[in-house]
């Protein structure tokens, strides 16, 4: 995967679940990632705000389903 | 853990990722039983308005690093108050030695209404302040814990524009009026964490997240969360007698600019002549008021007593005197060494001691020897330094009674010790830890400039103070029996340029030192070591059978009284005008160590 947004992102979730050998997936929910709570949520999405540079909208953070869903929508706040 | 932050206050340094990676460390460390350090145990609840998960995790490594191993309860989230009133409540099982009261805005409860009389707005102050007046009595009552209690941020939103501020009913009115009838109601054991200067300082707008507090019910924002803990880490601290007690200080660059040894007292950069010494005479106002309230004041400076002292009793805008210094050391050894001796001096642990010293050398130099003491981070700009200081919030205290605040002055009463020559054994490992390069070259054209300033301006390490013009020295140096090279020093910290001028001249058998001076910041780091290496080659290369010195005394270079005797070279006479010295080749002393590369400047 040679996508920089994907990979970045990636380096994110490392960090924030001190998983330095997760690998990123489309489908992945919290779910299937340790420690990826309620509360842990708030912090990795306020992580990926300023390794992105973007905000999201309070009902962006508490809806987003999956990985995909957040790639999309970190995309699209990156084109504008 | 790593070992290089054991002041809570260098953790401010740290994102909140970084902080958060240090936080699992800790715990897992904790469960694996490897603490890093030792660390007093206490019991610390936490009882917030908000979720207090973030800010648990954070307090904890803030509280390791201030030398607490805490064990943390949480009241749960909505508890703050009934968890103080159930006399069943874990708390109260917990039996806390500190109890952290964080209410929020949203805590406040109804304010008053529009256009409410002032006489009303009064009485709801004074109902709200009196509500948390029995809670702490209650908790008191069954509790032996200390409560710390964050009073309220000031309201971000103004509905009343600016007449927030004038009129008795608005929310900002009511949050100010409430904090001062909190602090004219506080009762012992009861101290108040001030939120409002807290979030002020930082930014109101930074501290609070709205968007946090709806996701998550945490009132504050992640980048805020670092400035409360080591608030609140303070505060537990001082309870603990965790407190610290002493600021040491340097003198040249710390306490005015410039460098009073080679500068003279006239010359230093203090008062209100130059924008740099109004800033220098600030800090010491500062750190007056500090004294003031019973903070000890202690000395800590490379340079001749007699020196060092001249400014504090003769520069006229010298705010801080004598009698303000706890324990005054200045000599040319070892600062970590000279800072033992301050703690020994006042009967403070080293853990009480915070280290100022605009110097990154002398810095690196402490904390690498002396891990208890707290090492300020200094600015480089004088005008930061009293902030840098205060930002730490090093000095807090419980309360301030006329007894602390006299306390100074017994301990100034009792200074003065008869001094002892101590040394660090870890001296030579501090030495090669600095890295030290130094480039040994012939004098250039280009190196002109910097010797002759050097020959002109070098007091303090000038063996016999002879002022070369730099005509004179072109001259000397074109002649054959003359000899003279320059050496510049740098170390993992950066370069100090040209620091050492000699000048070798062939006299009979002997090569005479006629002039050798070097900046006195290089010091005891094996400089004078080297030189002499370097002057017994050009000896040996010249045919001479021994090298021949005087010492000269002058009003300032007493500190290189011994220097000759030291490095092994033999008295031959001595009258009023110096003393005269000889070191023969044919018995040369052993290479005297030193830890410094050593290399050949690249011809100008």
């Amino acid at each position: 995967m040679t996508d920089p947004t994907f990979a970045k992102l990636q380096q994110v979730f490392r960090q924030v679940f001190r998983a330095p050998s997760l690998e990123l997936r489309e489908e992945m929910t919290a779910a299937d990632v340790r420690g990826w709570d309620s509360l842990k949520h708030v912090e990795l999405m306020v992580a990926v705000e300023s390794a992105f540079g973007v905000r999201f909208k309070t009902a962006e953070v508490a809806s987003l389903e999956n990985v995909g869903a957040l790639l999309g929508k970190l995309r699209q706040k990156l084109a504008r | 853990m790593t070992a290089d932050a054991r002041d809570p206050a260098a953790l401010l340094q740290l994102s909140y990722a970084e902080l958060s990676a240090r936080a699992d460390e800790l715990r897992a460390a904790r469960e694996g039983g490897t603490l890093a350090r030792p660390a007093l145990a206490r019991k610390v609840a936490l009882l917030s308005g908000s979720t207090t998960q973030y800010l648990a995790r954070l307090l904890d490594l803030f509280l390791f690093e201030s030398g607490i191993d805490a064990a943390l309860y949480e009241a749960p989230y909505g508890s703050l108050v009934a968890c103080v009133l159930d006399p069943d409540s874990e708390l109260y099982r917990f039996q806390p030695d500190v109890t952290l009261l964080l209410p929020h805005a949203r805590d406040l409860g109804p304010l008053p209404d529009v256009l409410a009389p002032a006489d009303d707005v009064a009485r709801s102050v004074e109902r709200a302040a009196g509500a948390w007046v029995e809670l702490w009595q209650t908790l008191l009552s069954r509790s032996h814990t200390q409560i710390v209690h964050a009073n309220f941020e000031l309201p971000l939103l103004r509905g009343l524009g600016n007449l927030e501020a004038s009129l008795p009913f608005g929310p900002l009115a009511f949050v100010r009026a409430l904090n001062a009838e909190l602090a004219r109601r506080r009762i012992p054991s009861v101290h108040l964490l001030d939120l409002e200067y807290l979030t002020s300082v930082f930014g109101l707008e930074r501290a609070v997240d709205a968007r946090n507090y709806y996701l998550s019910k945490q009132h504050f924002s992640f980048a805020f969360l670092p400035t409360l803990c080591l608030a609140l880490a303070r505060q537990v601290a001082l309870h603990a007698g965790l407190a610290r007690k002493c600021v040491a200080l340097d003198l040249d660059g710390t306490l005015w600019g410039g460098t009073v040894g080679d500068d003279g007292v006239e010359r230093l950069a203090l008062g209100p002549d130059s924008a740099e010494g109004e800033a220098f005479q600030d800090f010491q106002r500062y750190l007056l008021r500090l004294k003031q309230r019973g903070v000890l004041l202690a000395v800590c400076s490379k340079n001749d007593p007699e020196n060092a002292r001249a400014p504090f009793e003769r520069h006229p805008h010298m705010l801080l005197k004598l009698d303000d210094i706890a324990c005054f050391v200045a000599n040319w050894e070892d600062k970590a060494a000279n800072v033992v001796r301050i703690a020994e001096t006042l009967n403070i642990g080293l853990d009480s001691i915070v280290f100022v010293d605009n110097s990154a050398e002398e810095r690196h130099r402490v904390r690498g020897a002396l891990p208890a003491v707290h090492v300020l981070d200094l600015p480089e700009d004088p005008a930061d330094y009293a902030r840098a200081l205060d930002a730490g919030a090093y000095f807090e205290l419980a309360e301030l009674s006329s007894e602390a605040a006299a306390r100074t002055l017994s301990f100034t009463e009792e200074r003065r010790r008869v001094e002892t020559q101590r040394t660090f054994t870890d001296y030579d490992a501090y030495l090669r830890s600095l890295e030290l390069r130094a480039l040994v070259g012939p004098i250039g054209a280009a190196d002109l400039p910097r010797v002759c300033e050097l020959i002109k301006r070098t007091n303090q390490f000038n063996l016999r103070t002879v002022r070369h013009s730099e005509a004179d020295l072109i001259r000397l140096l074109a002649e054959p029996e003359n000899v003279g090279f320059q050496l510049s020093l740098s170390d993992r910290f950066g370069s100090y340029g040209i620091i050492g001028v000699v000048l070798l001249t062939k006299r009979g058998d002997a090569l005479f030192i006629d002039t050798w001076l070097m900046s006195c910041r290089v010091l005891n780091k094996g400089v004078e070591q080297l030189v002499l290496g370097r002057m017994l080659r050009e000896a040996a290369a010249r045919g001479a059978r021994r090298l021949l010195a005087e010492y000269r005394p002058s009003a300032k270079n007493g500190m290189v009284r011994g220097l000759y005797p030291r490095l092994g070279f033999r008295p031959l006479s001595e009258d009023e005008t110096g003393s005269s010295y000889e070191l023969s080749l044919a018995d040369p002393p052993p290479a005297l160590p030193h830890f410094i590369e050593e290399r050949e400047a690249p011809p100008a």
